[in-house]
């Protein structure tokens, strides 16, 4: 933890190495939090003193028995040997063996850095040894704040998979609860809340519970009324319209109707914080299996308002009876408040509503509403991995929205329209007035905004700040371009042409 | 850790109290032996007088982290003519071997504490063994041991003029040049200027000084102490003290390192150590012109004491190399060592000697 306090000085361009007892079972978590060298000399210690590594766990080499390792000392001598105990070649296979095994700990970590989800591969080779486990909890809990800026918040890798505790404060599960919390905004013409379960599909209006779900609701003319909230662990509470960004669209997790305590508590919390944003008056429809979900509404409404409606839930919440039950409570509570706010002219549309929300989301309140201000046309492709979205005056695209991402990439055109909106945030002054070539580095940026991660979006605007002249994807965080002098900072994906 | 020191200390002062009477009027020990004089090869007579105890051991601070001297003392209960006694029984019981013998003799009276702390030995009793050594021809070196605040000009003075033309040397536990290891690590709670003004004293009395390191103090490891132990033999030997003795630490009953040791915390050092910090710190040949390097460790080849592993004809064939060594001062036979065929001990040496 010491290297975060040491971090936040130095260039983060130095190499960090590492030394003292460490075994490979550790290499992980000590990648993760950001060293680059470790030292392996104790693995020669250790076979001096006859132990035998399988990164599970240290045996004394004359209990081996069965050697789980096919490396050349393994198939060589070192089976015959185990037993002598004055035997020089015996302590030197070993230690041929024990240093192999940790380079392929580290081969692994390599591999796993480009092609899988690190931080579940953390978590899993943590679970060996208690003190890794409370390293990564502390790290979870003390240093959210740094870790943040280390952490994409978006990764191809899917599903990433939550495989206990040790996942649910995940830093990508922590970011996208914080950026709910404050970037989420009540739609005003809301009528109605609607809770629903999660489903294993992704995104969840591609399930077909969920597809079920919408067949009742799209019986009334007033479904964009409606707020669909999805209770999940570990997230906790997500609004059908963010259901297709990151980390929504990929986790998973093993689903059993079974709750632990503490994914009861986000869940609790985050509901409570999210409805406390409505309007009192606003009836609450919970659809939702019994026991573990109806014991997190009611402890989350128990110091709320609103006025909460049970349906009736019989043999799952597909089954045709459960389904009719949600239709007489929808017709029965779907007049029960009626706003003032009724002028939703494009929003209503169901992309529109996700995008406008997916905006607030990546920018900050507001953004969305303002960027869609004119009428706005949706173009997607053949396999509708992406969308355009073009002002209808001008024809000029205003942004794409990548489902695979789950991000919505504004363009430059896009973003100039609501340039004053977006000063402060996600900017990066550039020293000069075109861009040349595709990547950013360090020398290039003159100012910067505090707020930047690992992708996200960053508006580059020219050297007096005028006006945006390119778009980029974030390669490191504010942090390390604050104290770096050298290094690429970002990939432009639009700029201006000369 | 002072805490610590200071309980484990206590319970030692504790169980002295009932040391018998007759105890009292023998010395902890007396021998002679080969030993290396200033020039050439001659014998050692040691005297251990049993006294009060040290007073740093004694003190607030409790005393050094590897030190377990204080079990020879015996508390308040003894008193000068006690102390004469025991001097008086190894005196009498060697002296006619000594006269008889051709080879000259060094004789070393340690009390496990200073000798120049009135406390432990009186004035008087001191003035009574300059007396004693004088009367004897062939005793031409003289070494007592001291902490440095026991020093004094009149004391050195007397001491000098008591002993005639004979070398005195001044034995002080400096164990290390660093003072942080010093102070932090072997709680000893002397600095190195300190010990430098002490050097200085000594040499306005033509007083000789031995220095004594200490090797592999607790809390470093085995590679880290060679670096501490080169650089303090090439530091004294710059300063051309008359004689370093490197100690190497044994465990010593009711110490700090005995508690750690027990723990697994603490490691005794390996030969290979000792003798690599030796060439390393020696280098040439020409620069034991003007010191001498000694070492003779204690409880050596033992689990307590410096030891290279737990074959027998492995140890004493290191305790020879070294031996050889101090007896002649010629730095070919750490050498030798290096390259003459090893026990397999020494590949376990080189895969431990980073972490213990």
């Amino acid at each position: 933890m010491l290297n975060f306090d040491t971090r936040k000085e130095v260039d983060p361009n130095l190499l960090f190495m590492v030394s003292g007892k460490i075994l490979p079972n550790s290499y992980p978590i000590l990648i993760y939090l950001g060293f680059d060298l470790i030292d392996s000399s104790y693995m020669l210690y250790l076979s001096s003193k006859n132990l035998y590594d399988t990164i599970d766990h240290l045996l004394p080499v004359y209990k081996m028995k069965y050697f789980p390792c096919s490396c050349c000392a393994c198939k060589g001598n070192l089976t015959k040997l185990a037993s002598d105990k004055f035997s020089k070649e015996k302590i030197e296979q070993l230690a041929l063996h024990n240093l192999i095994t940790a380079k392929n700990q580290m081969y692994k970590i390599k591999q796993f850095l480009k092609t899988e989800d690190y931080r579940n591969f953390v978590e899993k080779s943590s679970m060996n040894d208690i003190t890794l486990l409370s390293m990564l909890k502390v790290l979870d809990h003390q240093y959210f704040e740094e870790i943040r800026f280390e952490t994409p918040i978006m990764q191809d890798v899917k599903p990433i998979e939550s495989i206990g505790p040790s996942s649910y404060s995940r830093p990508d599960f922590q970011e996208y609860r914080e950026e709910i919390i404050k970037n989420f905004e009540p739609e005003p013409w809301t009528k109605l809340i609607i809770l629903f379960p999660c489903s294993a599909k992704k995104p969840y209006s591609e399930s077909k519970s969920h597809k079920r779900f919408h067949d009742i609701m799209h019986k009334f003319k007033e479904f964009p009324d409606f707020q669909e909230f999805i209770i999940t662990s570990p997230l906790g509470v997500i609004p059908r319209q963010l259901e297709d960004i990151y980390p929504v669209n990929s986790y998973d997790i093993s689903v059993t109707g079974i709750w632990d305590s503490e994914e009861s508590l986000i869940a609790q919390e985050m509901l409570t914080k999210i409805i406390s944003m409505y309007d009192p008056k606003i009836p609450i429809i919970c659809h939702l299996p019994r026991e573990a979900y109806h014991e997190i509404v009611n402890n989350a409404m128990s110091t709320l308002p609103h006025e909460v409606f049970f349906s009736e839930v019989d043999n799952g919440v597909t089954s045709n009876d459960s389904l009719k039950s949600l239709e007489n409570l929808l017709i029965k509570c779907k007049d029960i408040f009626n706003t003032s706010d009724s002028n939703k002219s494009q929003y209503h549309k169901s992309w529109i509503r996700k995008f406008v929300k997916i905006l607030d989301y990546q920018f900050g309140k507001g953004i969305g509403r303002a960027l869609f201000s004119n009428e706005v046309k949706i173009y997607p492709n053949k396999d509708k991995t992406h969308i355009n979205i073009r002002d209808v005056n001008s024809k000029k695209v205003i942004g794409v929205f990548i489902k695979k991402s789950g991000q919505l990439e504004i363009s430059i055109y896009g973003s100039n329209l609501i340039k004053d909106l977006i000063k402060n945030i996600h900017f990066i002054v550039f020293d000069g007035e075109i861009i040349g070539g595709n990547t950013l580095f360090r020398p290039g940026v003159i100012n910067f905004s505090e707020d930047l991660k690992p992708d996200n979006f960053a508006f580059v605007w020219n050297q007096k700040k005028e006006e945006i002249i390119g778009i980029a994807r974030m390669l490191v965080g504010s942090p390390y371009i604050k104290n770096s002098k050298s290094g690429p900072i970002a990939k432009i994906y639009e700029k201006m042409k000369k | 850790m002072i805490d610590k020191v200071k309980t484990l200390r206590v319970r030692t002062i504790h169980r002295l109290k009932g040391m018998p009477s007759e105890k009292l009027n023998k010395p902890v020990a007396y021998w002679i032996k080969e030993d290396r004089l200033l020039d050439k090869i001659g014998k050692e007579f040691t005297i251990i007088l049993r006294t009060k105890g040290c007073s740093w051991a004694l003190g607030d601070q409790g005393g050094c982290t590897m030190c377990g001297y204080i079990q020879d003392s015996c508390g308040d209960t003894i008193n000068s003519s006690n102390i004469k006694n025991q001097f008086m029984h190894a005196w009498n019981d060697k002296l006619e071997e000594i006269q008889n013998d051709t080879d000259d003799y060094i004789i070393k009276i340690f009390n496990s504490g200073s000798f120049f702390d009135d406390e432990e030995i009186p004035e008087d009793l001191r003035k009574f063994i300059y007396e004693q050594i004088a009367y004897v021809s062939n005793i031409t070196e003289v070494v007592v041991e001291s902490r440095t605040e026991h020093l004094s000009r009149d004391k050195l003075f007397q001491m000098r003029s008591e002993l005639g033309n004979r070398h005195v040397e001044i034995g002080i536990g400096l164990e290390t040049v660093n003072d942080y290891i010093r102070l932090n690590y072997i709680n000893k709670g002397i600095t190195f200027e300190e010990f430098l003004d002490a050097v200085n004293l000594c040499k306005q009395c033509d007083i000789g000084i031995r220095a004594y390191l200490l090797f592999k103090p607790p809390f470093i490891s085995e590679e880290s102490a060679i670096d501490d132990c080169v650089s303090s033999i090439e530091t004294l030997i710059d300063m051309q003290v008359n004689t370093i003795s490197v100690n190497p630490v044994n465990i010593q009953r009711g110490t700090l390192v005995e508690y750690l040791w027990q723990k697994n915390q603490y490691h005794v050092s390996s030969y290979y150590s000792l003798m690599k910090s030796l060439k390393k710190g020696i280098i040439t040949q020409e620069r034991l012109k003007n010191t001498r390097v000694v070492c003779d460790p204690s409880g050596a080849g033992s689990r307590r004491g410096i030891h290279s592993c737990s074959k027998k004809e492995c140890n004493i064939r290191m305790k020879d190399f070294l031996k050889n060594f101090v007896l002649s001062q010629d730095i070919v036979f750490l050498k030798k060592l290096g390259e003459e065929e090893h026990c397999s001990c020494k590949l376990k040496y080189h895969m431990q000697k980073m972490f213990n």
